[in-house]
């Protein structure tokens, strides 16, 4: 079988793998050798499907002993196999990355023979790459559930970032799918990564020279719409793996149908694109906008809203804390309007030292008044004309989701999201303004 | 501004002959109505006065710049001379007259017009960079990395650092076809080449091969299920797709099609 060939069937069996990865070590070259890994992440091409790639991301081997349900690579499955050797994958590499065509590498295989001697190949492929190539590029290594702890310190050597599948949202998922997998041999290595990383980082304050283990730390993913896990606890799940393992970043994954398997959703039902969006919007709010999972979801509101994005249900459940002063409100608090992200917050900071802003000045800045304008005040005034009601501001605000236009129309089932889920907008605004706890009262007026 | 004057200024269109222009602006106490450099297609209504080029008054602009009003404001002029702000020229000088006034803050005034558009065009300029640093396709020529980009700003004194520890210890050109720029890096020297022309020669087998693997690469990583044009296309503008290796035949055959229907007057890359 030729290189192309091999290619196309390792790397069409790694796509799947949904995690947009982009680097996030700085390992600088100092002119010995080819190329540095910086940190803001680069895309070197957008896929047909809208997806930033930076990585080449490919398999060592499809061949794979095990038998998970919802893979394509499991042993029952009739694809046609192939295996790169570690000099072809290193010298393929090392010349994408030449043509500037990716940052770096993300590899990931199945198990050939055992775990162990899988991993000693990506070992040899990698290390063919930082020695023999003089590679200071991108690498992310997919750590084998199962290999020898030894191995896994070695491979977290040559590597960036490494990663562990979660897989699924729950235990009794993963023994129904996976059955060759449990969620202790998931989460030794990582528990294994996270101590090389915590170990490392005194070596390093200790001895200068000594080897970075992982240095872009570690993440994992799990597949989304597979199983009935609910978003609530999902997020749940998510949060406290980054507490305990200390994890980069949590990747989710709608799940494409591979098998017709009665345990999964049929081959026909439409990967739950929007729910993943809504995951990752939400992940986002945790990690940057200073919210609280059970800020966002609770046991009785367990999915979120199809048709608005998380920040700006919670804003519509939350009307009592607004409108806020743009000239006073703290960065924490402007960080809660919809429409006001990151970058624009802090624009506004170091604007408003200089005087007092209105509505012209804000939209140079970079706000979305048409988002923005139900939830704020500039010098004490409202927009002028503007009569905020909820049901205006939900229109504005569900009207105008980027995601919910090029996603949500394209036939997704939103039967997904039952909780929340009903096209009558009635309904929806039930559950929307549903207090949250006693003292909050929208608008009786209103009607709902 | 109260001392307007019916004037143009024409430089040579450097950095230095456009600081020296600065330097006059504040010497004669005159603000310029068109500020714009002798190769442009610009005519102006007013009398012309050729600023010459002379490297110490503009060094002594560059200083003044840099410590009177501090980095960001340095960056805001650097950068936005080499932007494509129809009037940059005026527009930045107009802007150091008010910073001169008064001071650093001057460049947080987001809602003076100056320093709105200013501000704008910096950040068309780093975003079309940031996105050349991913979307440049190198074609390994004899052994040296070469590649052809047509940005609509003058990018390579911006993104020129980043291919340096990128390759150390290749060769390699890089050529902005729209301002006939370039920089080349061989034996371990860098320089910058203005006024040259350059044509990407043709590709030997071993670079066809691996042309072959990324496009299919490219085109296998696509999962069916989620195709978004759209998405690709907000994030990846069509006007780069041209010398992109994964989607340069797509472009042109899509071009050619439009040819053909009528659709398109004249081919667009020629
Ligand atoms: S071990 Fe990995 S490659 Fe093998 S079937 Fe399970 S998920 Fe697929």
């Amino acid at each position: 079988m030729d290189l192309y060939d091999k290619l196309t069937i390792l790397s069409d069996a790694a796509k799947y793998d949904a995690a947009c990865t982009s680097s996030g070590a700085t390992s600088s070259s100092k002119g010995t050798g080819i190329g540095s890994s910086i940190d803001c992440g680069i895309c070197h091409t957008f896929s047909a499907d809208g997806r930033c790639v930076s990585l080449l991301k490919v398999l060592m081997t499809n061949s794979c002993i095990y038998d998970c349900k919802y893979c394509v690579n499991r042993r029952s499955n009739d694809v046609k196999r192939a295996a790169f050797t570690p000099e072809e994958l290193a010298e393929l590499t090392m010349e994408f990355y030449r043509r500037n065509y990716i940052e770096g590498l993300f590899l990931s295989s199945g198990i050939l023979k055992n775990p162990d001697y899988t991993c000693e190949r990506m070992i040899e492929t990698l290390r063919i790459l930082r020695y023999h190539y003089r590679f200071y590029g991108y690498i992310h290594a997919k750590a084998i559930p199962g290999a020898d702890p030894i191995l896994i310190q070695k491979l977290g050597i040559l590597a960036d970032r490494m990663s562990v599948n979660i897989e699924l949202p729950s235990e009794q998922s993963l023994s129904l799918l996976a059955p060759d997998k449990t969620k202790t041999a998931v989460l030794a290595p990582m528990a294994q990564i996270r101590k090389g990383i915590v170990e490392n980082q005194s070596d390093l304050v200790r001895y200068r020279n000594a080897p970075r283990f992982a240095p872009a730390g570690q993440s994992t993913q799990m597949i989304i719409g597979a199983t009935p896990e609910t978003d609530y606890q999902i997020l749940n799940l998510s949060s406290a793996l980054y507490q305990k393992y200390k994890l980069k970043r949590v990747f989710f994954s709608a799940y494409m149908p591979v098998s017709d398997n009665p345990l999964l959703p049929a081959p026909n039902v439409k990967p739950p694109l929007l729910r993943e969006h809504r995951l990752y919007q939400a992940d986002w709010l945790l990690r940057y906008y200073h919210f609280e999972a059970k800020e966002l979801l609770d046991e009785e509101n367990p999915f979120f809203n199809p048709y608005i994005d998380p920040k700006c249900t919670w804003a519509l459940r939350h009307m009592d804390f607004f409108p806020v002063e743009v000239n006073e409100a703290p960065y924490e608090t402007l960080l809660r309007v919809p429409g006001i992200g990151v970058r624009s917050a802090k624009r506004i900071l170091s604007a408003r030292k200089l005087h007092s802003l209105d509505y012209d000045t804000l939209k140079k800045i970079g706000v979305v008044l048409k988002r923005a304008q139900f939830f704020i005040t500039c010098k004490g005034k409202l927009r002028e004309g503007l009569i905020v009601t909820p049901l205006a501001a939900f229109r504005a605000l569900s009207g105008d989701d980027p995601a919910f236009r090029t996603m949500g129309t394209k036939g997704e089932q939103l039967s997904l999201f039952d909780a929340m889920a009903s096209s009558n907008e009635s309904e929806m605004k039930l559950c929307l303004f549903k207090p949250t706890s006693p003292t909050v009262t929208t608008e009786p007026t209103t009607g709902f | 501004m109260s001392f307007q004057t019916n004037l143009s200024y024409c430089y040579d269109g450097t950095y230095y002959g456009f600081l020296s222009g600065v330097f006059e602006s504040f010497r004669a106490k005159e603000l310029p109505s068109d500020f714009f450099s002798e190769d442009s297609e610009q005519v102006s209504l007013y009398p012309v006065k050729w600023i010459q080029t002379d490297p110490a008054k503009s060094a002594r602009v560059d200083k003044a710049v840099k410590e009177k009003l501090g980095d960001y404001c340095y960056e805001l002029v650097r950068l936005g001379f080499l932007s494509c702000l129809p009037n940059r020229e005026r527009t930045i000088l107009c802007f150091l007259h008010r910073a001169f006034r008064e001071g650093p803050k001057a460049a947080n005034e987001i809602s003076d017009e100056y320093v709105y558009r200013m501000t704008k065009a910096v950040r068309h300029l780093s975003n079309e960079a940031h996105l050349l640093k991913g979307f440049i396709r190198f074609s390994d020529i004899d052994g040296a990395l070469c590649t052809v980009i047509t940005p609509k700003n003058r990018v390579i004194p911006v993104i020129a650092n980043h291919f340096l520890e990128r390759y150390p210890r290749e060769n390699f050109l890089i050529y902005d076809q729209t301002h006939k720029e370039a920089l080349v890096y061989s034996d371990r020297t860098a320089s910058f080449l203005k006024d040259v022309d350059y044509r990407l020669p043709g590709s030997d087998e071993k670079e066809g091969l691996y042309r072959a693997l990324w496009q299919n690469y490219y085109d296998t990583i696509a999962v069916e299920g989620r195709y978004n044009p759209r998405c690709r296309m907000t994030h990846m503008p069509k006007r780069y797709w041209e010398n992109m290796t994964e989607l340069g035949d797509r472009f042109r055959k899509e071009e050619q099609k439009k040819l053909k229907e009528g659709l398109l007057p004249f081919a667009l890359n020629e």
